[in-house]
């Protein structure tokens, strides 16, 4: 298990994203740069819209016509051992990979599926695409089976046109779709927001008990901190189109390096607080258009130093598995604020 | 349970189809004697003066011709109207005595039919074709080229587009030749065609359909692509079919059931909506083209004050738009899944 590990399935090197808007480039990700292993779940957390979406679909290729990959590279180890690079495919090899290898669920799952389509033709549609002379019963049996995992009548949803299931089921059936035909990376783009709180805690209880069942690896982009203590295994922090933290869990929260990252995890509630006010990082993010020399989070960080103007900071090692882009980062035990 | 609950549905809505038609008849039976000269009394008038006829004499050819006894009390006359509508009695054309209303609408009906009917399938297949395309070409040059087209067509009225075609069909000469025979851009078949089911009647019709059916599609087909790049953009950008491109579907899979499909949702009801207009879409074009259809018939018959006539073509007009409302109503809800054909109740999700 362990070594399984330590087997690399995912790695970006150095990709940057701009979007063509009227006013110029937006550099919507700029050199980003992290791996996940096998059997690794990875948050991506930061604010609205500091890249995380944009990052997330550049992966599936589902990037909107206006946005275009600029530089870097994509590195996946495919299930033959062999690594590609995701955006030297061609368009065919790509669709063979898609889902079968990686599948992602949308943020917008409400709307996934094909308003007049039943749900069983859109499983049937999926599995069509990628594997030669199925049944229609092995289709079946194949969706039921997974559609039960998740805790759904599985015969009453198949039968259902997407508006006759809500959002809860569409949620879970989305998850069940993408685990149809057993992929090895699974991102899900804030899986959670849009459910109450009993149905999260149901989903989350889920992801978790299927990834160690299934064995694949996910990539979860989410806004909420208390989900990503719950299934994370690494934590990567995004501000403004820049990666600026890679850190496991549970250093992540010991042990920040970054002062966003840090100021992220003074920022959640605590029911023992005593205090009336609540911390937050003052200032706003900045324009992805018009971005400045140096850090981008300088303006807003309280440990910045002379240089965090003049100069972006590389995104290095600070200690094993841990990576992070400051000049002056949080040190040990010294607590933010 | 649920072919049941179809049927109550259709059942539902055939009986609304009936009664809007009802209304239409009753409202059309009033408005004839409601008019500021009245088409009887002005129809007795221009007997007794034209003709000498007594009062009592051109009254009973009127009682005949709009088949109505004018004795009788309004009630009576309507209950006998609308059985004798029930029946498809419209009464007897003035301008052509001896016809019935039905009989000349039977013989005119089909040409319009034929005409606007193939100007209205063609607009709509290159429109849907073309507005598609260019849904996928958005960032080609010439899309806005062809957008501005379809633009300009679709505000283009549609008698200066007919005047062109005759201009450029029989008009202008092309190496000293017109491209087509002047005589193709009038009437139905040529004067000496013996109309039969023969290929050299069916290829004369065939002719003289050409440029009137040309110009209806002309003056359509600006909508259609507008209409259809307009739904199938709105299309392009749905989660779904993003979804079911990152599901490895194949593009081919992707258009047909996940674009095409929900692209052609509103403009297939769109097209049934239309073909209530195909019987009125006819006025000018035939008019302009001597097209010996229902909407040159119904010219006439105002112009000459023909009010059977012009009752029953009023009447055909508006049964065929609300047939067509209906028929586009079913055609949602067979294509649509979410709109229900139990009607008004919403069962529970």
């Amino acid at each position: 298990m362990s070594n399984d590990k330590n087997s690399l399935l995912f790695q970006m090197n150095n990709v940057s994203i701009a979007y063509n808007t009227k006013r110029g480039a937006l550099k919507a990700v700029q050199n980003a740069s992290f791996s996940i292993n096998e059997r690794e779940s990875a948050a991506l957390i930061g604010e609205s819209g500091c890249g995380k979406t944009t990052l997330a679909t550049s992966i599936v290729d589902a990037l909107p016509n206006a946005a275009a990959i600029t530089s870097g590279e994509m590195l996946y180890k495919a299930a033959d051992g062999k690594t590609v690079d995701l955006l030297k495919l061609s368009r065919g090899q790509m669709r063979r990979l898609l889902w079968d290898d990686i599948s992602m669920v949308f943020q917008a799952s409400q709307s996934s599926f094909n308003p007049v389509c039943k749900i069983r033709t859109q499983f049937v549609d999926t599995v069509r695409a990628h594997r030669k002379g199925v049944s229609n019963k092995q289709i079946d049996e194949m969706s039921r089976a997974l559609l039960e995992t998740v805790h759904l009548d599985a015969e009453k949803v198949l039968d259902s046109f997407p508006h006759e299931i809500s959002g809860g089921m569409k949620q879970r059936t989305l998850i069940a779709l993408s685990l149809l035909l057993d992929p090895r990376l699974v991102i899900l783009d804030e899986p959670t927001t849009a459910l109450d709180i009993l149905t999260q805690e149901k989903i989350l209880k889920l992801l978790r008990q299927l990834k160690d069942d299934k064995g694949f690896s996910l990539l979860f982009i989410t806004h909420d901190l208390s989900i990503v203590s719950e299934l994370a295994d690494k934590v990567i922090t995004m501000y403004a189109g820049i990666i600026v933290e890679s850190a496991p869990v549970k250093e992540f929260f010991s042990n920040p390096k970054h002062p966003y990252s840090s100021g992220l995890i003074h920022a959640i509630p605590r029911l023992t607080d005593t205090d009336d006010e609540l911390f937050s990082i003052p200032g706003n993010p900045p324009d992805l258009i018009t971005l400045r020399k140096g850090c981008p989070f300088a303006p807003r960080c309280s440990r910045c130093v002379p240089q965090c103007h003049e100069e972006l900071p590389p995104f290095e090692q600070v200690r094993a598995d841990h990576y992070c882009a400051c000049w002056n980062p949080v040190s040990e035990g010294v607590h933010h604020g | 349970m649920k072919t049941r609950e179809t049927v109550l549905y259709l059942l539902r809505k055939f009986a609304k189809m009936i009664v809007t038609i009802w209304l239409v008849t009753t409202i059309i039976f009033f408005l004839i004697r409601l008019m500021p000269s009245n088409p009887v009394d002005r129809y007795i008038e221009t007997q007794m003066v034209q003709y000498g006829m007594t009062y009592e004499d051109a009254k009973a050819r009127a009682a005949h011709l709009f088949s109505m006894d004018l004795e009788k009390p309004v009630v009576t006359q309507y209950i006998d109207y609308i059985s004798n509508v029930a029946r498809f009695d419209f009464g007897d054309s003035l301008l052509t005595p001896g016809l019935s209303v039905l009989e000349i609408i039977g013989a005119r009906l089909p040409w319009t039919l034929l005409t606007v009917g193939l100007g209205m399938i063609f607009a709509f297949i290159f429109g849907v074709i073309i507005g598609a395309a260019l849904a996928f070409k958005r960032d080609k040059w010439y899309e806005p080229i062809i957008s501005g087209f379809a633009s300009i067509l679709s505000a283009v009225p549609d008698f200066l587009i007919a005047i062109f075609i005759i201009l450029l069909f029989g008009v202008f000469k092309f190496n000293g030749k017109t491209l087509m025979q002047i005589s193709f851009l009038r009437g139905n078949y040529s004067i000496r065609m013996k109309p039969g089911w023969n290929m050299k009647f069916i290829i004369d019709v065939a002719k003289h359909t050409f440029a009137p059916s040309l110009t209806y599609m002309l003056s359509q087909l600006g909508v259609w692509i507008l209409l259809m790049k307009g739904s199938t953009t709105k299309c392009l950008n749905t989660d779904y079919v993003t979804m079911a491109k990152i599901r490895g579907l194949s593009s081919g899979k992707v258009l047909r059931s996940y674009i095409g499909r929900n692209a052609m949702l509103p403009i297939v009801t769109e097209l049934a909506m239309r073909m209530g207009l195909i019987v009125s879409g006819s006025l000018i074009i035939e008019q302009l083209f001597v097209y010996q259809g229902i909407g040159l018939e119904l010219v006439k018959a105002t112009n000459g004050r023909d009010y059977p006539v012009m009752q029953g073509i009023f009447l055909i007009m508006s049964i065929s738009m609300v047939v067509s409302n209906f028929i586009a109503e079913m055609l949602y809800a067979v294509l649509d899944p979410r709109i229900k054909l139990s009607g008004g109740k919403q069962n529970g999700r």
